[in-house]
């Protein structure tokens, strides 16, 4: 007889079920089965009804973020052997509202996204025949860590401000905003400081730091945030000495 | 026309009251930031001592002699503890708030802590040397 693992999977089933309740499965283990094998072994052989979100299994896509034993994951990129012969316990992620068994409302999250501007601007648009803008390496590496997040939502499902009081702008939006401020393409700052400037941006992170070890490509999102503290801060000063946003604007032209 | 009502029923997911004992990330933020209720004793104690200094020589003295006893001694030697504590905790958060860039390298984090352990062992030093000097 083959080896079995445990899995207990928090199941809500909005047109039954008045809140969420522990299902648990014996699943066939094998050395190499990643979480995300685990609950899809219970959707093909045990439980059809069973819902969640997956889609690259190569930690890409963000899709399959869960509580894995309370703990923010990636279910493609954790394995059963880690827990094995323990059971493991996948719940969907803290803070969000829950639609459907692992399934979580990110809506907040994505609108969040959409509203710190995650594109480049430009003052001066050129000609398309003038060619693109040239950024050296060096420029590059002042924002490509905080370009590297695949919006998972697992440093919200870390971050008890944001489960506290989910009008902060919260880590990963923020990480976005300090990626476009130090592009050296960018000139669009201005229009982003209003938002780390606010009662719900930056400030509103105490640094707990959580959101920085779940992630799981190395963002650093709690790094983003505090070094965005340091430019609300120059921009404050700066703004009440009189020079306005003047400063950032130089910040696009030293290519 | 459809009569089918949508089944939708979002379930808002709330923190318990206890959620900073989850995990030893929180347990650490909450120690960190507990640490402040020494500093604001320690603070008060301060206050209190500068108004005995301004209510002449007996007062300080009297001040000066409550320091000495034993529940106040074991509130400075927790309150030092404390304070280290706070300050191993910013050391080592301070990589992430600095960010220094040479070239197309960043510093390495364990640079920027060692150069606040360092600034801090000889910061104390000199205090040290002066107080006993």
């Amino acid at each position: 007889m083959s080896e079995t693992i445990k899995i207990d999977v928090q199941r809500y089933r909005p047109e039954i079920d008045d809140e969420p309740f522990i299902q648990s499965f014996d699943v066939p283990y094998t050395h190499e089965m990643s979480i995300l094998d685990g609950l899809r072994y219970i959707k093909d052989h045990l439980d059809s009804t069973l819902s969640f979100r997956w889609s690259c299994q190569m930690a890409i896509c963000g899709s399959c973020g869960f509580m894995i034993n309370n703990v923010p994951k990636l279910g493609c990129k954790n394995f059963l052997r880690d827990y094995y012969p323990n059971k493991v316990t996948i719940a969907p992620l803290a803070n969000f509202p829950i639609e459907r068994d692992l399934i979580s409302n990110i809506s907040d999250f994505v609108e969040k996204l959409e509203e710190i501007k995650p594109y480049i601007i430009r003052e001066n648009k050129g000609e398309l025949t003038d060619g693109e803008y040239i950024q050296t390496p060096a420029q590059m590496q002042r924002y490509k860590q905080f370009s590297m997040c695949i919006n998972c939502g697992l440093c919200y499902a870390a971050c008890p401000q944001y489960g506290l009081n989910s009008k902060f702008l919260g880590p990963a939006a923020l990480a976005l905003i300090q990626r476009y401020n130090q592009d050296s393409r960018d000139q669009g700052q201005a229009e982003r400081y209003p938002l780390i400037n606010s009662e719900q941006g930056a400030w509103a992170c105490t640094f707990v730091g959580y959101c920085s070890d779940v992630c799981p490509k190395g963002v650093d999102p709690a790094a983003a945030v505090n070094q965005s503290k340091t430019l609300s801060a120059t921009d404050y000063v700066i703004t009440k000495i009189g020079f306005g946003n003047e400063h950032k604007k130089a910040k696009g032209d030293t290519v | 026309m459809s009569t089918q009502t949508s089944k939708r029923k979002p379930f808002q997911q709330k923190m318990t009251p206890n959620w900073w004992l989850e995990n030893n990330a929180y347990r650490d933020y909450m120690l960190r930031s507990a640490t402040c209720i020494f500093v604001i004793l320690y603070a008060l104690i301060m206050f209190w001592g500068l108004y005995a200094l301004s209510n002449g020589e007996t007062a300080f003295k009297a001040w000066l002699a409550a320091q000495q006893e034993i529940i106040f001694v074991i509130f400075h030697l927790v309150t030092l503890i404390a304070m280290l504590y706070h300050s191993k905790t910013w050391f080592m958060l301070a990589p992430k708030t600095i960010r220094i860039q040479l070239g197309a390298t960043i510093v390495e984090d364990k640079v920027i802590e060692s150069v606040m352990w360092l600034s801090w062992l000889v910061c104390s030093t000199v205090i040290i040397a002066i107080l006993l000097y």
